[in-house]
């Protein structure tokens, strides 16, 4: 038997009785018949604390190469990545904090935290004072979809000093102004928000949504109504919630998956526990604690989740976080004794934990564009129409530089990037990168983020 | 100035062989005398200045208080109120009171903007997609528990359909739940959207449903997420306006429990009763015999004592064996501790920072080592301590435990917190490009023979020698705060000078000393009324505070630094009572 589900507004997909052996575009391109293209999708992979370079870095040629040690999970899909060697974020030689914070603040928004009351380790910083990278393509491309954007994170926050809140040392997206983006830990939380209406029935669903349209609709009203009477710094506020409100309202009857098709249905993944530190264990230094023992089930299905998503096309941008800067967390499945931090520099640098952490983290981000790469979309698969960013905050474990950043490309990012290579970029700014990613999404700009530090798109990705 | 004065000599003596270092850290030190660049300014740069226009927000006050005097007969300055909107422990406290609801449905929220520290902090806080979600969410699943008790409905609206009419009960609800949802009375303007609401829901399914419904927007409408004041107009010639009855109904509401007023305070709002400050103040006396105050100011502590969530810290086990399932019993040592000074004993800060006493089990007492006659089971008692080693909260294991990450203690970190926390004093940030990593382990030395490097070290010495030496007083603490003689077998150093430029400066020996140093200093106290005046008013203080701070200076004081005084005097300021009203 297939499930029906509602025709949106935005995707013909006629019939009910879709093959369930049919992935949602594809059943959706025969829809739109000559749509052109397939839609771009950008996905931000961080992992935290930097790597051991040597062992990262390629062999060879710019074209023919070898992975290093801890890339030789890649080597397979090798033609689907773009090794970016030599990156600096150079906005985070200004801002306050520490170099992990700053680094961190750097790294999609091109700009330097400012002065702020939250605790980095190393003095205290405040957030970045504008957009991410993937907001600003979510502001551009996220209409057409169910969510503008999605931020989920694993193991997230870690950081022990200071407690469990939003702060500049575990957030990477940032919306208008820098209002920093907190992602969700809870994957369960996570299909609610995608799938929750696969399994309803077209009569009752519609029924929903209608209701939801009626309250949403009032909600909304009632902040546009009272912000009208607010001084402005107020009515700002109570606007940028309403338009939250009207954004969600205008999702509800968007895009549904189509069922199994779209990989709705989670099943026993979504039961028992997951790794998210918010709302258990405190682990200070610890190893072996339950939560930390959780990463890899919560990594996959998290994984499983973003990448679904993008098939169905019910959001174009995402990050995916496995922890936050402080790395607090510990790697049980991996025999490693200590805290991903403890590795870096806590009890000592230690490049072999820490080459360790990074290959598993290499198999995870490999994992991810196979996931992308089993979606067929046209001749292809989700994972050419993508761009899969892994990046971290800092290069060297132990010194906190920015230099020489460890970045690496998946996905044939819908042909805007040539593939398959070792890009040598000495020096030149991630503020460059970011421009290329908004390039490839047709956003015409210069520069992004402080322009001291831009020079324009990266030489010789294009 | 002598704090800045003595980083600037002690660096002064070295720019001749290290010039890039000392430099380096000359800027990182020195900033906070010109208000800017990368220590943030905080040390001081607004102090001194004098009360700023009435009504004006005034400017940022450096965060260790200030100096700034209130003339006699100056102005009404309340200063700014940025609008606040319910952090996930008002919003939980709200829904518990409100409806019964003691789920806590608002810690699935995404966690508030750390902002002033207690997440409620206007202007810090953001709006996020996955947050808007949330709130639908947790409206939707606190409205769905409520409507499916018909009785509760019914119970809500003091209304039967069946007898009065479905659209009448709709409005007895709007009228009776919903102005306490929003605070304040509906007006007609109010009301009609929900009206509407209802009738369309009801077009398509039951009352019930219908109801279900209307609670979904309700509870998620600006009126009940925020803190609205607004209603107030500023009398001819002057740019402040008194807090209507309601608002200031909420402002003692949510100070003092967290949560929205009850119906005594509603009633008083009602009859206009909340107009004097003696009426304020009988309120508020009345609201801290509530069990719902206690739980406040364990949330105002477990934030600025970083003790919210401390009962589940773990170490490594491989390090610390013993120290499994001891932090629950720490937090529960902690947690009694400052209630019995609190709610039961004098209620000051002076005991609070030195009382020689604390509350232990058998367990506790055993894991401490506890000399001499100690609790036998699993009931916590209270203890005498030996007055040479622990005094008040800052000896506890759990702070000592919780200033420590990691398997080694980290003077630095220890120090810090007493001189931001306690103090009020920012420590300049590190100098840029420099590698913030504490020295290295090695087996053989202490933690202060280690932490010698950053005396030694020029680039790091002009700053660390303010910060540690607060923390080399604790180091009779091990990471998991037992008391220590010894440390990797060498005797212990818990003796120093405090360097840096506050009260409290000068020799001390030992743990006991300086916290008992600490509790009687007037810097603490003042620090202390800074934290609770931007806990009640949901900013940082400025220089328009300038009177409010006295006002709280001189309260505090006259009670000997009851802590309780303090709560009472904050509802008695200018601050509290007025917003700064313009031009709309």
């Amino acid at each position: 038997m297939s499930r029906a589900f509602p025709v949106s507004r935005r995707t013909v997909l006629r019939g009910a009785g879709l093959s369930l052996a049919v992935p949602c575009l594809e059943a959706m391109s025969v829809g739109r018949a000559a749509a052109a293209a397939f839609p771009k999708r950008i996905v931000v992979f961080y992992t935290p604390g930097g790597t051991v370079i040597e062992s990262w870095r390629p062999t060879g040629t710019e074209t023919n190469f070898q992975m290093g040690p801890i890339l030789s999970p890649l080597e397979p899909i090798k033609k689907q990545i773009t090794v970016l060697d030599g990156l600096e974020i150079q906005a985070a030689r200004e801002g306050y904090g520490h170099p992990h914070t700053r680094g961190m603040a750097g790294l999609l928004t091109g700009l330097p935290t400012t002065m702020g009351p939250y605790e980095t380790c190393g003095g205290k910083s405040g957030f970045p004072t504008g957009p991410s990278v993937d907001q600003v393509i979510a502001a551009k491309i996220g209409g057409a979809t169910r969510l503008p954007s999605l931020q989920v994170a694993v193991r997230w926050p870690t950081m022990f000093y200071g407690g469990a809140r939003v702060s500049p040392t575990n957030i990477i997206s940032y919306g208008p102004g820098g209002a920093p983006i907190p992602p969700e830990t809870d994957p369960r939380a996570v299909w609610s928000r995608l799938f929750k209406d696969a399994n309803t029935s077209p009569d009752q669903l519609a029924s929903e949504h209608a209701r939801s349209g009626a309250i949403l609709d009032t909600v909304g009203a009632s902040y546009r109504r009272l912000a009208a009477r607010l001084p402005a710094a107020d009515r700002l506020r109570l606007e940028e919630h309403a338009a939250n409100v009207e954004g969600i309202r205008a999702s509800i009857d968007g895009v549904m998956p189509s069922g199994a098709t779209c990989h709705s249905d989670f099943g026993a993944d979504l039961e028992g526990q997951f790794a998210s530190a918010s709302k258990v264990d405190v682990c200070d230094g610890c190893v072996e604690q339950s939560q930390d023992t959780l990463i890899p089930r919560t990594g996959k299905i998290m994984m499983d989740l973003v990448a679904s998503a993008l098939a169905c096309d019910l959001t174009r941008v995402a990050t995916i976080q496995w922890a936050d800067l402080a790395a607090n967390n510990s790697f049980p499945w991996l025999g490693l004794n200590d805290t991903h931090h403890g590795y870096q520099h806590d009890r000592g640098y230690q490049p072999d934990g820490i080459a360790k952490i990074d290959t598993w983290y290499a198999t995870q981000f490999k994992y991810f564009l196979d996931q992308l790469a089993s979606y067929p979309e046209g001749a292809g698969s989700v994972l050419d129409n993508t761009i899969v960013f892994w990046c971290k905050e800092i290069s060297h474990p132990n010194n906190h530089t920015h230099t020489e950043m460890p970045f690496v490309l998946g996905g044939g990012a819908g042909g805007s990037f040539r593939t398959g290579r070792w890009l040598k970029s000495s020096g030149a700014s991630n503020s460059d990168l970011l421009v290329s990613f908004l390039n490839a999404f047709d956003i015409q700009v210069g520069t992004f983020g402080n322009p001291d530090y831009c020079k324009g798109p990266l030489a010789g990705l294009v | 100035m002598s704090y800045l004065r003595r980083a600037g000599s002690s660096l002064s003596q070295l720019v001749s062989w290290t010039p890039l270092f000392a430099v380096a850290c000359l800027a990182a030190c020195t900033s906070g005398s010109s208000g800017g660049g990368r220590s943030g300014g905080a040390n001081g740069s607004a102090s001194g200045s004098g009360p700023a226009a009435a009504g004006g927000p005034g400017d940022p006050l450096s965060l260790g208080g200030a100096a700034a005097s209130c003339p006699a007969g100056a102005p009404v300055n309340p200063g700014g109120a940025p609008m606040r909107r319910l952090t996930r422990f008002e919003l939980n406290n709200t829904l518990r009171d409100l409806l019964g609801d003691d789920t806590s449905p608002a810690n699935a929220l995404p966690p508030e903007e750390l902002g002033n520290g207690f997440g409620n902090d206007g202007t810090a806080q953001s709006t996020s997609r996955l947050l808007v979600e949330g709130y639908d969410k947790l409206a939707s699943a606190v409205a769905g528990r409520v409507a499916a008790d018909s009785t509760q409905i019914a119970a809500l609206a003091g209304c039967q359909p069946p007898a009065q009419g479905e659209e009448a009960c709709v409005g007895a609800l709007l009228t009776s739940f919903g102005a306490k949802a929003f605070r304040r009375p509906l007006d007609e303007a109010e009301t009609t959207p929900y009206l509407s609401l209802f009738k369309t829901l009801r077009g398509a399914g039951t009352y019930e449903d219908a109801i279900r419904g209307v609670l979904r927007a309700l509870l998620q409408a600006p009126q009940f997420l925020y803190r609205l004041e607004f209603q107030a107009a500023a009398a001819p010639g002057v740019s402040y306006a008194r807090l209507d009855p309601y608002e200031t109904a909420s402002r003692l509401s949510y100070l003092l429990w967290g949560s929205l007023p009850d119906s005594a305070l509603f009633t008083a709002a009602l009859k206009n009763e909340l107009q004097s400050k003696d009426q304020v103040r009988a309120q508020a006396e009345r609201m801290l015999e509530d069990p719902r105050a206690r739980a406040m100011v364990d949330f105002f502590h477990g934030v600025l004592f970083r003790l919210d969530g401390a009962e589940r810290l773990q170490k490594n086990a491989a390090d610390f064996p013993e120290f499994v399932g001891m932090a629950p019993l720490m937090k529960e040592e902690t947690q009694r501790f400052m209630h019995d000074v609190l709610w039961e004993g004098d209620g000051t800060l002076t005991t609070l920072l030195s009382g020689r006493y604390s509350f232990m089990n058998a367990k506790l007492a055993d894991f401490y080592g506890l000399p001499g006659p100690r609790p036998q089971g699993e009931a916590f008692e209270r203890v005498e301590l030996d007055p040479t080693r622990r005094a008040g909260l800052l000896t506890q294991g759990l702070m000592m435990t919780l200033l420590t990450p990691g398997a080694h203690t980290n003077p630095t970190l220890r120090g810090v917190f007493v001189m931001e926390n306690l103090l009020c004093v920012r420590p300049p940030d590190p100098p840029a490009g420099i590698n913030v990593v504490p020295p290295a382990y090695v087996p053989d030395l202490t933690t202060r023979e280690r932490f010698a490097i950053h005396s030694q070290n020029p680039t790091c010495a002009g700053c660390h020698r303010q910060m540690d030496p607060f923390g080399f007083a604790f180091e009779n603490f091990d990471p998991v705060g037992r008391w220590r003689d010894t440390d990797n077998g060498k005797p212990v150093d818990a003796t120093g000078t405090i360097m840096a430029d506050v009260d409290v400066a000068g020799p001390f020996s030992g743990p006991t000393e300086l916290a008992q140093r600490l509790s009687v200093s007037p810097q603490v106290r003042s620090c202390m009324i800074s934290h609770w005046f931007t806990f009640a008013q949901g900013r940082p203080e400025t220089t328009a505070d300038a009177c409010t701070r006295a006002q709280l200076e001189t309260e505090f004081a006259r009670s000997g630094f009851k802590i309780r005084s303090l709560l009472l005097a904050l509802t008695q300021t200018d601050a509290f009572l007025y917003r700064a009203a313009g031009a709309p």
